[in-house]
């Protein structure tokens, strides 16, 4: 007798999946990243390699160790790796990729699960733990075709003070616009800074194919770029309140963490509402500590707070019935 | 912009099987005609193995207000009374003469004399449900209305995408259908009613508009096609601007909601006295050759149906009672064709639970969610057996349209754990 299978409906489903969602997030981080390559030389692609590389191979690693299914297939581990190159300069050693990676991966995704279940974005995370344990390493910066040698391990003292950059956001903390350098360089991103940070066209331009593909919503970069904006012009530290409100946009690779990272699905919250305030919850932050004068990344300490509030912002609709059930009854 | 509700998703329309007029099936040899057994719907059947029955026979009868009675499709010999399970069967040997019974007479009074109650006890007779979508007495549902509904809506939209029987129905039996229309006014003493269709199904809102057009008393309103648009809460959503809260029903706006195809079923209990015996449905899936609306006796296996379409190119995988978002997959063609059935469609391969990774957060079955829940939330909390917490995310509210799962990109069966939430929920409490 012929017998069809039994199944539980719906029994359509949409093209998309995990795996092409990932791969568009790759397909718009590609240009930012070859303008990287372009104007930093051969050893910011080889940084990339060995971020990607390892990033999949902890993954795996750890996964086969714990006896899970290995789900490097689903892209996610190069993203991870792609946006983790991206963040760093490219004269650090290279050794710092690798030992991103295990931090991105291991400590701040597989530890809590993996995908999905990680509460912080695994980048700025271990941005974040990089910049603390090695802040000399972090924090120089190169000018634009400074030709570093593209296979040694670190780059000497010597060749790092020949061509030894100053970032805008440097500039900014300093109290001062940059000098030798215009806002219009900002935007065409031709000045001394991470690999992927420093084209805001191209980053721009990855941000809105995410959009039009609805990778991304529009509600934390709005929330985000509006709420800094508006910040920066009502109480500027120096200078003309436009000036010093593009100078804070342009910098500090703001697109980068706000396009690609701040939008990562899994550390922020789901609903309209909740998107927008943790956009604006991240520009708050960003703007304040910028305000300081403590030498920390303001956009990336302000996206790992904010990374960790999403779960409540998610929940408020539901706060009134959540407070009910706890009630002793 | 038309009119709409908030969530679903835009389908496109796999096959045009909304341009294929309905063509009726030979009567088959032998129908199963299912009634209901379920504790408080149950009907009894009233007649034996071995006895005749005539067209439009009463076979099994109400017990219980929620039921509804059974007729026979056509003349014959009953063959077996099955009354095993939640569905009982009465089978029936065709004998082919088509021979009417003499309890179908056409309603002889005017519709404008006749008292309401009157009214309802000939819908009441004619078993006459919220066809294609729930087995609830019309004359039930007529009786909870009156007083509180003040406008009738007549719903053409389709229940799922990609079918077009109630488009077909429109079309073809514009003025059946009106004329059922005033009949249902008359019997809930509705003045206005108002006929809900797709916007991209223009001609059905013209062939309305050239009937009744005129008339102050009809309205057509054309609503943005979209799915879950036919489902009374969205429509109402859709009709009224604002979503019905927690608990209320269309009701509450004062609608009474009606499927186009109840609206013919009572316009032929009138002129002709004929219970519900037929119904229209699309059959259709890349498993067949070409898709049609058909016209079937209820009781016809599924069998029947499919050989009128010239059989299957290839075996399929799944073969669906309903849409393909909602439909129940049958395990064989012996499955039949019941008054809610509003479609068969056979796929070569269904949607896999692929589940390919984890749940990414991405929030696109919160987008699409019509009641606007969280499903990946519950579903997450099913997984971990944690039944009070989906409780608190709402899991009784979901209505099962199916969205959430369609959308999800990492391919997790969210609709599946919602499920098994909800019967969780409705158990017993332990200890108690």
């Amino acid at each position: 007798m012929d017998s069809f299978l039994v199944k539980s409906a719906p029994h359509r489903h949409q093209p998309d999946s995990t795996r092409t969602i990932m791969a568009d997030v790759i397909l718009a981080l590609v240009p930012a990243l070859v303008w990287g390559v372009y104007l930093f030389g051969w050893r910011a692609l080889l940084i990339c390699i060995l971020s990607v590389g390892f990033c999949l191979g902890f993954e795996a690693l750890f996964q086969m160790i714990l006896r899970r299914k290995v789900t490097v297939s689903d892209g996610s581990a190069v993203v991870t790796g792609l946006l983790l190159a991206m963040n760093f300069s490219v004269s650090v050693p290279l050794w710092m990729p690798v030992v991103g990676s295990f931090a991105a991966i291991v400590l701040f995704k597989q530890l809590f699960g993996g995908i999905g279940k990680n509460m912080l974005n695994p980048v700025l995370a271990s941005r974040a733990c990089l910049r603390l344990a090695f802040p000399a390493a972090m924090t120089s910066f190169v000018e634009p075709f400074s030709q570093l040698p593209v296979f040694s391990i670190g780059v000497s003292e010597e060749v790092l003070a020949a061509s030894a950059g100053v970032t805008p956001q440097g500039f900014l903390k300093n109290g001062q616009f940059p000098t030798g350098l215009s806002l219009y360089d900002l935007v065409s991103g031709s000045y001394s800074g991470r690999i992927g940070e420093v084209s805001a066209l191209l980053l721009a331009a990855g941000g809105l194919y995410l959009l039009f593909k609805r990778v991304i919503s529009w509600h934390i970069p709005v929330g985000f770029f509006a709420s800094l904006a508006l910040l920066c012009f009502l109480f500027p530290s120096f200078g003309a309140r436009w000036e010093y409100m593009l100078w804070q946009l342009f910098s500090g690779g703001l697109f980068l963490i706000v396009i690609f990272m701040a939008t990562d699905p899994c550390t922020t919250p789901i609903t309209g509402t909740g998107k927008l305030l943790f956009g604006f919850g991240c520009g708050l932050i960003t703007f304040c500590l910028r305000k300081t004068d403590l030498s920390v990344e303001g956009a990336v300490v302000a996206v790992l707070i904010m990374n960790a509030l999403s779960p409540l912002l998610d929940r408020l609709r539901f706060l009134p019935k959540l407070k009910k059930d706890k009630a002793p009854s | 912009m038309a009119l709409s509700f908030r969530g679903g998703i835009a389908l496109e329309e796999t096959k045009k099987s909304a341009l294929l007029a309905i063509e009726a099936i030979p009567a088959p040899a032998f129908a199963a005609v299912p009634f209901s057994r379920k504790p408080g719907e149950r009907a009894a059947p009233v007649v034996q193995p071995e006895d005749r029955v005539l067209r439009g026979q009463l076979i099994a009868e109400p017990e219980t207000e929620n039921s509804v009675p059974v007729h026979a499709p056509f003349s014959g010999i009953v063959k077996e009374v099955c009354t095993d399970g939640n569905v009982g069967a009465i089978v029936i040997e065709n004998d082919f003469k088509n021979a009417l019974s003499e309890s179908v007479v056409p309603f002889e009074k005017p519709i404008s004399k006749a008292e309401p109650e009157e009214l309802c006890e000939v819908i009441r007779a004619a078993g006459i449900t919220d066809l294609g979508k729930s087995g609830v007495p019309l004359a039930r549902r007529l009786q909870k209305a009156q007083g509180k509904a003040r406008r009738l809506i007549i719903n053409c939209v389709e229940s799922e995408p990609a079918l077009s029987a109630n488009f077909r129905l429109v079309l073809e039996k514009t003025q059946e259908i009106v004329n059922g229309a005033k009949i249902l006014l008359r019997a809930t003493g509705i003045e206005k009613a108002v006929f809900v269709v797709e916007k991209s199904r223009q001609e059905a809102a013209e062939a309305l508009m050239a009937l009744c057009g005129a008339s102050p008393n009809f309205k057509i309103t054309a609503l943005k096609s979209k799915y879950p648009q036919s489902a009374d809460r969205q429509l109402t959503e859709a009709l009224a601007g604002k979503r019905l809260s927690e608990g209320q029903t269309p009701l509450d706006r004062g609608f009474f909601i009606i499927g186009v195809e109840s609206v013919f079923a009572v316009y032929q209990a009138f002129v002709y006295g004929l219970p519900v015996t037929e119904r229209v449905l699309t059959v259709g899936g890349d498993a067949l050759e070409r898709s049609a609306n058909l016209r079937v006796p209820i009781g016809a296996s599924f069998e029947d149906v499919i050989r009128h379409l010239g059989g299957f190119v290839q075996k399929p995988q799944v073969v669906l009672s309903g849409g393909t978002m909602t439909g129940i997959a049958e395990e064989s063609l012996k499955a039949v064709v019941g008054k809610e059935t509003g479609a068969v469609i056979a796929l070569l391969q269904g949607a896999e639970d692929r589940e390919d990774s984890a749940c990414i957060h991405c929030g696109r079955c919160v987008k699409v969610c019509p009641e606007r829940l969280f499903p990946l939330y519950i579903a997450r909390f099913s997984d971990q057996n944690q039944w009070e917490k989906t409780k608190t995310w709402d899991a009784g509210l979901c209505s099962e349209c199916g969205c959430c799962t369609y959308v999800c990109p990492a391919g997790i069966p969210l609709l599946k754990k919602i499920r098994l939430a909800k019967e969780n929920l409705a158990l017993p409490k332990k200890g108690v």
